[in-house]
């Protein structure tokens, strides 16, 4: 049982590089490839208002629950 | 206090101790068995026995204090809340309630032996006791150590 970030698909839709993303969401570049690589144990919700604003998309365009 | 200077205290403090015992063993102990044999000719057997006993309990004395170093290496480098850290705190409390087991066994036996008086046995176990004291207090911190580390990595790995 997992949640993915996919916030891979988003940044290439919107054509947003990873750097780029991170400066204006107000995270390092680090913090953003913990979230990336499925790592990150929570997400705040003002990162994930911050992440939609940037990527113009709703949470669940990036959240994506898995049950194994 | 910033966590690089407090480090360097507690090595401060740890060098110091560890010098003291030093100087204990090599100069200490050897003098007091020397004065002793010389008041008590009666018991002067004593001595060599109870020498070599206080030599083997100071062992992990000194085992103790590589540990502690290590600790505070690790608060040096801003390390404190890890997991690595608990284990340090887990085998200095191991090591201290070794070291009081063997020394208040050890104080028993001597007794039994006739190598040993209640009044200094009496003493002894106000060492087995601080003893004791010391490993219940490095046994708590190593379990607060494990807990403060779970919520360090929960709180590092929160974006």
């Amino acid at each position: 049982m997992k949640i993915i970030v996919n916030v891979d698909v988003m940044m290439a839709k919107r054509k947003i590089s990873s750097n780029e993303l991170a400066e204006k969401i107000g995270i390092t570049p680090a913090n953003l490839s913990v979230l990336k690589t499925g790592k990150a144990k929570a997400i705040r919700f003002s990162t994930l208002m911050a992440l939609c604003h940037e990527l113009n998309c709703q949470p669940g365009d990036i959240l994506e629950f898995i049950d194994d | 206090m910033k966590h690089d200077l407090f480090s360097k205290c507690i090595k401060i403090v740890i060098a110091g101790t560890t010098l003291i015992g030093i100087v204990c063993c090599i100069y200490l102990i050897p003098e007091l068995a020397r004065v002793f044999r010389m008041w008590y000719p009666e018991q002067a057997y004593w001595a060599t026995p109870w020498m070599i006993f206080l030599y083997v309990c100071a062992v992990p004395c000194f085992a103790a204090m590589v540990v502690a170093w290590m600790i505070a290496t690790n608060v040096g480098k801003d390390q404190s809340f890890t997991k690595k850290n608990s284990n340090l705190f887990k085998i200095f409390s191991i090591l201290a309630l070794a070291d009081t087991g063997v020394f208040g066994v050890g104080s028993v036996v001597f007794l039994l032996l006739e190598m040993n008086h209640p009044g200094l046995l009496l003493a002894d176990f106000l060492i087995v006791f601080a003893g004791l004291a010391i490993f219940i207090c490095t046994a708590a911190l190593s379990y607060f150590t494990g807990k403060a580390a779970s919520l360090q990595e929960d709180s590092d790995l929160t974006i």
